[in-house]
């Protein structure tokens, strides 16, 4: 029996090794992220609209990255983001703190936080089975500024050959790197170099990750209990807000009852 | 005029608890497969106090540690503090409502890694500093006492409580060894 409780101290088959985009760790402040598609991306070689797109980078977003309880961000859907600059469907992407040999593109206009666009420039993607790639455009003091994400939309590209689910997951993938997350060794992670058929539920490195660049912290009374949601689970928002307020009230009783005993106690 | 905050004679025996803490099991994606994690052994020790409120009521506050679970140069450490309330249903069985302040801090070395990308390599990097996340619980436990020094309790842990898409549920099962602080002071 004393063996085997012994034993049981020094077991842990769990596995860890998120990585960074990033030497410095940046990250997006605040607590939500919004994606955008550009207005001028075409992506008629993905076999796809705009809003097809974007609705399936939102459900693999919601899915997956806006799940995480130890985690405080949340993905928001953007829109249509009206812009009639070339880089994003015909540039080059060059990142800040990556390895890639071009300059920073600064120039892409500030406009979204995340900004996804369908994209023909031979040097993002040299080969038809790289699906899409993305990466922090603009940073300051670790903080992440812009992020973009490209899908190859070049003919013969092999995103057009993908089902909505795999669509899902890639684009889930590159969100992730847009939040700051680099590539994991575990081969189920969302965040491993290989896209998953299907994909349903984070793995515990891609939980990691996230939380490492966006802790939950326990900001206000009212945030006491999880996340506060969205608009659509109003029901959710007023339970969270009405059992913070109960707490809330708890910890100004207890305060006021141990401060009144404590008053007790000197004046005896 | 006296006033006595903590009635010394409430005070029962501490309670230190070991056993494994269950991290999200059935929530977390564990093989390419698509099939999810189960029951994974990660070893935790926790420590209680019990006040006894009424006759089969008691109050205990408490500390929990997950011992360090570090891979390929990351380090998780989780710690957490309870405040539980216990209903004694009978003289061995007590069923328990409360909630902890978990802990979870990840960090590393900063250290580079070479991982596949696209057709190609490239260079990722490991935190350089730590990070920490902070949540509450809403926790149900039950214990049952084998004998007056050991016992067994199940207890889970509810993230993101109540209805939020977020919520998930860790569990620990652990021994109870129960001892008075008065036979060794």
């Amino acid at each position: 029996m004393n063996k085997w409780i012994l034993s049981l101290l020094f077991i842990s088959i769990n596995s860890y090794g998120f990585t960074l985009n990033t030497n410095t760790g940046s990250s997006f402040s605040g607590d939500s992220v919004k994606v955008f598609i550009s207005s001028n991306s075409l992506c008629d070689q993905t076999g796809m609209t705009r809003e097809q797109i974007l609705d399936l980078a939102m459900e693999g977003a919601q899915r997956l990255w806006n799940r995480v309880e130890t985690a405080n961000i949340e993905i928001k859907r953007g829109g249509i983001l009206q812009t009639d600059n070339s880089l994003f469907i015909s540039g080059e992407l060059c990142a800040e703190d990556s390895n890639t040999n071009c300059d920073p593109n600064t120039t892409v206009p500030a406009l979204g936080d995340i900004v996804i666009a369908c994209n023909d420039n031979a040097s993002n993607f040299p080969q038809t089975n790289l699906l899409a790639l993305s990466a922090p455009i603009r940073t300051t003091n670790n903080e992440i500024k812009n992020s973009i994400i490209l899908i190859n939309n070049i003919s013969g590209s092999n995103f057009s050959n993908l089902s909505y689910s795999e669509v899902r997951s890639v684009l889930a993938h590159e969100i992730g790197h847009a939040l700051g997350i680099g590539h994991s060794q575990e081969d189920h992670a969302l965040m491993y170099f290989q896209n998953a058929t299907t994909l349903k539920r984070l793995s515990q490195d891609d939980k990691d990750a996230l939380t490492y660049l966006y802790p939950n912290k326990l900001n206000d009374c009212a945030n006491f209990i999880g996340t506060i949601e969205d608009d659509n689970h109003m029901s959710g928002h007023l339970i969270s807000v009405t059992y913070g307020l109960i707490f809330c009230l708890l910890f100004l009783f207890m305060y006021k009852k141990i401060t009144h005993a404590v008053i007790n106690y000197r004046q005896s | 005029m006296s006033f006595k905050l903590i009635d010394k004679e409430k005070i029962q025996p501490m309670q230190i608890h070991f056993g494994s803490w269950f991290d999200s099991p059935g929530q977390v994606r564990d093989s390419r497969a698509g099939e999810v994690t189960g029951f994974e052994l990660n070893p935790y020790v926790n420590l209680g106090l019990p006040y006894k409120i009424k006759e089969q009521l008691l109050f205990t506050p408490e500390v929990g540690y997950i011992f360090e679970r570090n891979e390929d140069h990351i380090a998780k450490n989780q710690f957490w503090l309870r405040f539980d309330f216990s209903y004694l249903v009978s003289e061995n069985f007590k069923f328990s409502v409360g909630s902890s302040f978990m802990t979870l801090r990840l960090n590393s070395d900063g250290s580079e890694k070479v991982l596949r990308n696209g057709n190609s390599t490239e260079t990722y990097f490991r935190p350089s500093e730590a990070s920490t996340a902070f949540n509450q619980t809403l926790d149900f436990g039950i214990e049952y006492n084998i004998t007056q020094k050991w016992g067994v309790k199940l207890q889970s842990f509810i993230y993101s409580w109540p209805l939020n898409e977020k919520r998930t549920t860790s569990f620990t099962l652990g021994l109870i060894y129960n001892f008075s602080l008065k036979e060794y002071l």
